[in-house]
């Protein structure tokens, strides 16, 4: 389940597609050196990325639901090509459902990365899968590896759509209601897949030349994996504890009882000018977005026969520019 | 059909009506990823429960609708399989949020039939912004647009190898499960059983390892060397400055002003 433009704030959108694009930008650093070295990686990239987009095409029964999911991919692609690698390959996926499939949305399509990509590739296989699966030869320690990284990497994409969308607050589903109808499907659906994950690496080392999974590259473990976080956290989350309070300025200013004699300072014709032009340019006034819900959010839209009126005017003056866009009939 | 082998076929006719001489198709692919990019994140910027005002960025998707001469019918075939998760997200707001709000006709409605209507009417006009880009300038071009515009190398190829390779590996995998539904013997069944779907998966693997190995030596035969080179776009025009600026002026003029009230008012007296 893939999250959608429509339910997404700009914020929300901005800051994890920053986070995205910032693991994004520093996996292609990381792999330049890499492809110049192993120039095989790139077709391997390439024809694994069309095998996954591929897979997630063929539904899986989930015994026992009557239901059916499909492979995420994430944590396979980590797996057979590394941790950056496998986060380009899984955004490159995701790029192509969104623009073929509207399968997510292009302002949501960070926070897909995030979800399917940078929780797998760079959390989850360095921390859970490498530590658990160690070099890789006992099927046990893989099976249990690919299980567990898999389940828990399908369960904080899907809690991170519900927090997403509650952070945007354009639908009125509860977080916790929302949480608890996405992570128990999901929990099953990882399993399932983290099963069907380690049954098809277990397949491939049992072949004639076998496979070797990418090492993990020097200095990855979790380091980025933090700074990413640390990012989202202080710019999506941490913004809404900003204080209120006044900042050093003004409350100096406050202190020093200057308040009153700001106010009553002449104002000359350059100042009123700059007021008037910062009023009409500002997006953000003081941060904020115009028309923003009052703290109740109940808010009155300004319903009325003028804007319905209107609403269908607009709608009529759309067709009309659609219908003089259009190019007459040639006749055979 | 397979629901993969539809998927292919999606993908084939996105790119067909790509590869006309359309108008649309004439308009600089970063002009046009630009413009749909601010489209809908102005669309995101408007409060949760207008639903009016959202009604002039139904323009974008409509201009390039006719421009592009893409059929409605395959757009909104194409809706139909996008809306349904938004749909459901959204429609238990008129419970969860019941906050009587006037409406025009007397009496008072819930406020989530507003928040309901307005992530409808913006997940319509976000979903279509972006298969019509697809529609009427291609991944290829996109592409190269976003690699202009400052996305990796690396990822950008990656996009065009994945496209590349997709309807070989994907063909390969339908038939392997269409192969797979014929042997089958019984009721049908939802989905492929988990043992049953990790050989299916091994076995296209390991033939898609082999494939990228073929693949590389071929690359090395022409010349390969690691190294990440893109072909350009064609020269930037007039025509896709104007094309740009109006798309960034118009949404953030219907940001501003309440364009649908504006008129109504004007018409009514009101």
């Amino acid at each position: 389940m893939h999250m959608a433009d429509a339910l997404l704030s700009p914020e929300v959108g901005a800051s994890f597609l920053a986070a995205s694009l910032t693991a994004l930008v520093i996996g292609a650093r990381r792999l330049q050196a890499s492809l110049q070295e192993d120039s095989q990686l790139v077709a391997l990239m390439g024809v694994l990325g069309a095998f996954v987009f591929a897979a997630q095409m063929i539904n899986f029964s989930i015994p026992g639901t009557g239901s059916s999911g499909h492979l995420g991919g994430g944590m396979l692609l980590a797996i057979l090509l590394g941790p950056w690698a496998g986060l380009i390959v899984i955004a490159s996926v995701l790029l192509v459902q969104a623009l073929f499939f509207a399968d997510g949305g292009l302002l949501a399509w960070g926070a897909n990365v995030f979800n399917l990509g940078v929780i797998s590739c760079l959390i989850l296989y360095p921390l859970v899968y490498c530590t658990l699966a160690g070099d890789g030869n006992s099927r046990a320690r893989v099976t249990l590896a690919a299980v567990l990284a898999c389940t828990l990497s399908t369960i904080l994409g899907a809690a991170g759509i519900a927090l997403e969308t509650a952070a945007s607050g354009i639908t009125r589903l509860p977080l916790p209601e929302f949480l608890a109808l996405m992570i128990p499907i999901h929990l099953v659906i990882g399993l399932v897949e983290g099963l069907v994950t380690a049954g098809v690496l277990t397949a491939l080392a049992q072949r004639p030349g076998g496979f070797s999974g990418r090492p993990l590259q020097a200095g990855g473990r979790g380091i980025i994996a933090s700074f990413i976080l640390a990012a989202l956290l202080t710019g999506g989350v941490l913004s809404w504890l900003a204080s209120e309070h006044p900042d050093g300025l003004e409350w100096s200013v406050e202190r020093l009882r200057a308040t009153s004699l700001l106010e009553e300072a002449p104002v000359g014709t350059l100042h009123r000018q700059s007021a008037q032009v910062q009023q009409l340019t500002s997006v953000l006034p003081d941060y904020e977005l115009p028309n923003a819900l009052p703290s109740n959010g109940v808010v009155v839209p300004g319903v009325s026969i003028a804007g319905i009126v209107g609403s269908v005017v607009t709608l009529a003056l759309v067709a009309l520019v659609a219908l003089m866009l259009r190019r007459p009939r040639r006749n055979n | 059909m397979t629901g993969l082998a539809h998927a292919l076929s999606a993908i084939r006719r996105a790119d067909s009506l790509a590869s006309r001489p359309t108008r649309a198709a004439a308009i600089d692919a970063r002009a046009k990823l630009l413009a749909t990019l601010w489209v809908v994140g102005v669309l995101a910027s408007f409060p949760s429960y207008e639903v009016a005002r959202l009604l002039p960025l139904a323009l974008f998707p409509v201009v390039l609708l006719v421009m592009g001469e893409v059929p409605l019918s395959w757009l909104c075939g194409r809706l139909l399989l996008a809306l349904p998760f938004v749909l459901m997200v959204g429609a238990l707001n008129p419970w969860l949020d019941p906050d009587p709000l006037p409406s025009p006709w007397g009496g008072a409605i819930a406020a989530g039939w507003f928040s309901l209507a307005s992530i409808l009417l913006r997940g319509l006009i976000a979903v279509s912004s972006a298969l019509l880009l697809l529609a009427t300038t291609g991944i290829i071009r996109i592409s190269y647009a976003m690699s202009c515009l400052g996305l990796p190398a690396v990822l950008v190829n990656q996009v065009l190898f994945l496209y590349r390779y997709l309807f070989v590996v994907g063909e390969e995998l339908a038939r392997t499960v269409q192969a797979w539904q014929l042997r089958g013997a019984g009721k049908p069944r939802r989905g492929v059983p988990p043992h049953q779907l990790k050989l299916l998966l091994a076995s296209v693997l390991t033939r898609t390892f082999q494939r990228a190995m073929r693949i590389h030596q071929a690359m090395l035969a022409r010349g390969f060397d690691g190294k990440m080179r893109l072909a350009r776009l064609p020269r930037w025009r007039w025509r896709d400055t104007g094309f740009l600026l109006f798309w960034i002026i118009f949404p953030l003029l219907a940001r501003q002003v309440d364009i649908p009230l504006m008129l109504g008012r004007l018409l009514t007296g009101a």
